[in-house]
């Protein structure tokens, strides 16, 4: 059964059509990845499945809630779904535990000690059990980004939207913030991602979606897509990449 | 210099007489004072201008022998700055020295009168406390009104225009008006309401909430420039995590904007508490009112001086803070802290 379902979404800024009559599946577990050129959609259609943004044809579902009608508690929907953004987004006036820690406490109402225990819990797992008490500032751009791993994971969400989360980060800092990533996929996390790594896409992905004209162009197994891909726009993204020595 | 205004007072001219005549209890031996000004500014300035002198000649002779030194350079161009420092301040310094001592003291006498200072001070330090207590009391009320008013002009969506609209109306109508005229309309119209709950209000209370809704208006612009400047980011991520519109509000966007309005806030809190003298048009016996009154006894302008040192004991300080403050989290932000 699909965990987060798009059908015929539409989405426009003014006159512009981002998104047209798009349709996506991801099941449980799946680890599906979306790749695309800059300003294909792939950013909008994660920011509108959390509902970050509106729709303004189609459905969004989550499990069996159609999150794109306007009477659903959409806070309710993001506490099931997470979301690492490009810029990692981390609270600039709370240190690293009291980011993982301030929607435990507000959103879910946990006691001080039981969210501190949980944050400390997945600060430790992404490697950052030394650097609780540091403000984001003080940490490196892929500890910032496995700082807004943690906060996310600390809602318990069944699924996790990744937004291009090491686009921002200097190429050495990429692996530490993959490996997380690579983990939560062996663990069976459904996950839904953009993304420019092609081969981290090739090695986690079960399913690679080429997003083009707003809309899912060519999809199939990691694989397939990013070596033999059918159709002609994808061909020619996969060549651009080969020129800039990207894949 | 002082000899050309003391001769002529030996004119038949009748009023330098009479001056003469005013300042002859004065011991001091007359024309040394005024002499100082002066006198200082010859000591200060040569020995300054000397050494600026003597490396630029140096450096100049350098440059003739074809080798021309950084360090002499350098140190040519720092003591010529240093000479143009001192000579400028020095010149300043006379300035205002030379006008106090002006007419055998009598500009000095006008405003520092030692005696009258004494005399007044206490009183008036004993009204000023009013000051403090109605500005304290009030910048309370007006940073809660100002957020309130902040997070209404910033609610999103077509639902809310209405109060987005009212709180822009509310906004733009006091800032436009004078406000020694709202403190005169609320001052003496919440009383002559004749609702229980205003007319049995305090001058203070009356005077405080005039304040409030005067500089509510003002601080809430620096609010919601705080809240516009904090990334479009921090909201979409706490409203990922699950935050309501109100919640992030309150535990993300505020926290956040309310730090970086801090020197802001100090800086209309020291207005605030100079504005509280306006109050006096309501009838509030405040610093400034008091030390008028003493004017009026004493015919000496001194007891202004002495609500002057008052405001600027607390306004001083605080400027100060606001520049340190503003300094710190600059290097915070560098990551220097």
């Amino acid at each position: 059964m699909s965990f987060v379902k798009l059908e015929k979404v539409g989405k426009t800024y003014g006159a512009i059509n981002v998104l047209k009559d798009l349709d996506l599946r991801v099941d449980k577990h799946e680890v599906v990845c979306l790749i695309g050129p800059s300003g294909c959609g792939k950013s909008t259609m994660l920011r509108c499945i959390n509902g970050l943004e509106g729709i303004q044809h189609g459905k969004i579902f989550i499990g069996d809630l159609e999150v794109s009608s306007p009477i659903v508690d959409m806070n309710a929907v993001r506490r099931r779904v997470g979301m690492v953004f490009q810029h990692f987004n981390l609270f600039p006036h709370m240190t690293a535990i009291e980011n993982v820690m301030v929607a435990q406490r507000r959103v879910l109402g946990k006691e001080k000690q039981t969210a501190r225990d949980i944050a400390f819990r997945l600060l430790s797992r992404v490697g950052l059990e030394k650097e609780i008490d540091k403000y984001p500032e003080a940490l490196s751009g892929g500890q910032q980004q496995r700082v807004a791993i943690a906060r996310t994971l600390a809602m318990s969400p069944q699924a996790l939207l990744l937004d291009e989360i090491t686009s921002a980060l200097d190429p050495e800092l990429v692996g530490e913030v993959l490996e997380i990533v690579r983990e939560l996929a062996h663990e069976g996390m459904t996950m839904l991602l953009a993304t420019h790594e092609m081969s981290f896409a090739r090695e986690v992905a079960t399913r690679v979606c080429f997003v083009a004209e707003g809309r899912i162009y060519e999809e199939g197994p990691a694989e397939k897509i990013l070596s033999d891909p059918d159709l002609p726009k994808t061909q020619a993204f996969l060549r651009r990449l080969v020129e800039s020595h990207r894949l | 210099m002082n000899q050309t205004i003391g001769d002529p007072a030996r004119s038949p001219d009748g009023l330098l007489v009479a001056d003469r005549a005013d300042a002859g209890g004065d011991k001091a031996p007359r024309g040394v004072p005024s002499m100082i000004p002066p006198i200082v500014a010859t000591v200060v300035f040569p020995p300054v201008g000397l050494v600026s002198l003597v490396s630029a000649i140096g450096y100049r002779r350098s440059v003739r022998e074809g080798n021309p030194s950084v360090t002499q350079a350098v140190r040519a161009r720092d003591w010529a700055t240093y000479a143009f420092g001192a000579a400028l301040t020095t010149l300043i310094v006379a300035g205002i020295a030379a006008f106090l001592l002006l007419n055998d003291h009598a500009v000095l006498r006008a405003y520092f009168d030692l005696d009258s200072l004494k005399k007044s001070l206490p009183d008036i330090a004993g009204a000023f406390v009013d000051n403090l207590t109605i500005s304290i009391i009030a910048e309370v009320g007006i940073i809660v009104w100002a957020l309130i008013l902040a997070v209404g002009r910033s609610m999103p969506g077509r639902a809310y225009a209405p109060i987005r609209l009212l709180v822009v109306g509310y906004i733009d109508l006091f800032r436009a008006l004078p406000g020694l005229l709202t403190i005169l309309l609320i001052g003496f119209g919440l009383p002559a309401t004749g609702i229980d709950f205003f007319a049995s209000m305090s001058l203070y209370q009356t005077g405080a909430i005039a304040l409030v809704v005067v500089y509510g208006a003002y601080v809430a612009e620096i609010f919601r420039g705080a809240m516009d400047a904090i990334p479009s980011g921090q909201l979409a991520a706490a409203r990922s995590l699950g935050f309501g519109y109100f919640g992030a509000m309150r535990h993300i966007i505020l926290p956040q904007a309310i730090r970086s309005t801090l020197p802001s806030l100090l800086n209309w809190y020291i207005s605030v508490l100079k504005d509280t003298s306006l109050l006096s048009v309501l009838g509030l016996v405040e610093g400034l009112t008091t030390a008028r009154i003493q004017v009026t006894f004493i015919s000496n302008l001194t007891p202004l001086v002495g609500v002057s040192l008052c405001f600027l004991v607390v306004t001083l300080p605080l400027s100060r803070l606001t520049d340190y403050i503003i300094v710190r989290s600059a290097r915070k932000r560098q990551g220097k802290a």
